[in-house]
């Protein structure tokens, strides 16, 4: 950009599609996430001056882009009591273990590494799916550990939660995900 | 003496004794902040006999790998979605205003 005229147009043709996933990912709604993504761009415009080519152009707009997308979490967390469980956020686990809390079906060895596993494409659309599936209050919460990789303080401190309250609902979310990935993935194999 | 020994035993085995499902929530715990040092040490201890809870860890450390390398600016993980042509026009119109 130094000192030459954006090209807005290409901008977006540029960068549009990979903004877009990025954020879908994070807020699941379509709407939601073109809107975040088109805020993202507008302020971007208006700050280019700020940019200096110390980074490159596209790390620049993903940092306005995670702003933008905190930013939402922040609106939206009106609308979600985080701190509170009800009773549909069970443990998903509840019925894995007997009286004396001991396993009734061992979990098995996955067949994978933890590296292994990242680099499997395929799977990892499984688990962007099961993500999904998860309810609004705990995709948020996880998202922003795992994903966006915030550390619990943070999370506390932003969303007003108790940590003992996170750590029940992480270890809740990562239940969930982890049969869900054995029902679709790991059960088939 | 022999008694002695046989209660401090009694001892350790219902010091370092947790079940399954307390270990499973220690081993989500751990993931998130740092447990205090006699906690850290049952679930250790608990983790080298318990085949299942070891493959619990596993499970939950594959997740956390797969979610860190999710997040990434090019991910693969949504590669087949675009944003809509009318979405995509929507944009370019209000970065001209």
């Amino acid at each position: 950009m130094n000192s030459q005229k954006i090209d807005s147009d290409q901008w977006v043709d540029q960068y549009g599609d990979m903004m877009f996933r990025y954020t879908l990912l994070r807020v699941r709604d379509a709407d939601a996430a073109e809107e975040i993504v088109q805020t993202a761009f507008v302020s971007a415009l208006q700050s280019k001056d700020s940019f200096q080519g110390r980074s490159t152009e596209k790390s620049w707009l993903f940092g306005i882009l995670k702003h933008k997308i905190l930013d939402h979490y922040r609106d939206a967390k009106k609308n979600v009591r985080l701190d509170s469980l009800s009773d549909e956020d069970g443990d998903p686990l509840e019925y894995a273990y007997n009286k004396l809390g001991a396993w009734n079906k061992m979990p098995k060895h996955w067949g994978t590494d933890p590296a292994q596993a990242a680099e499997n494409t395929e799977l990892m659309r499984v688990l962007a799916g099961c993500l999904d599936g998860l309810s609004d209050k705990f995709r948020r919460i996880f998202v922003l550990k795992e994903i966006e990789g915030l550390s619990s303080e943070e999370i506390c401190k932003e969303f007003d939660i108790q940590s003992t309250n996170l750590w029940v609902i992480l270890h809740r979310a990562r239940n969930q995900l982890k049969l869900c990935l054995e029902t679709k993935w790991f059960d088939k194999k | 003496m022999k008694k002695l020994f046989s209660l401090s035993i009694m001892f350790l085995e219902k010091f370092m004794k947790l079940s399954c499902r307390d270990v499973s929530a220690l081993v989500s715990e751990q993931m998130d902040r740092d447990l205090p040092f006699f906690r850290r040490l049952r679930l250790k201890f608990h983790l080298t006999i318990c085949g299942a809870c070891k493959n619990y860890q596993t499970q939950l450390e594959t997740l956390k790998r797969m979610c860190a390398s999710m997040g990434e600016e090019d991910s693969a993980v949504k590669q087949d979605i675009s944003l809509s042509p009318p979405a995509k026009e929507k944009i370019k119109q209000a970065l001209k205003h």
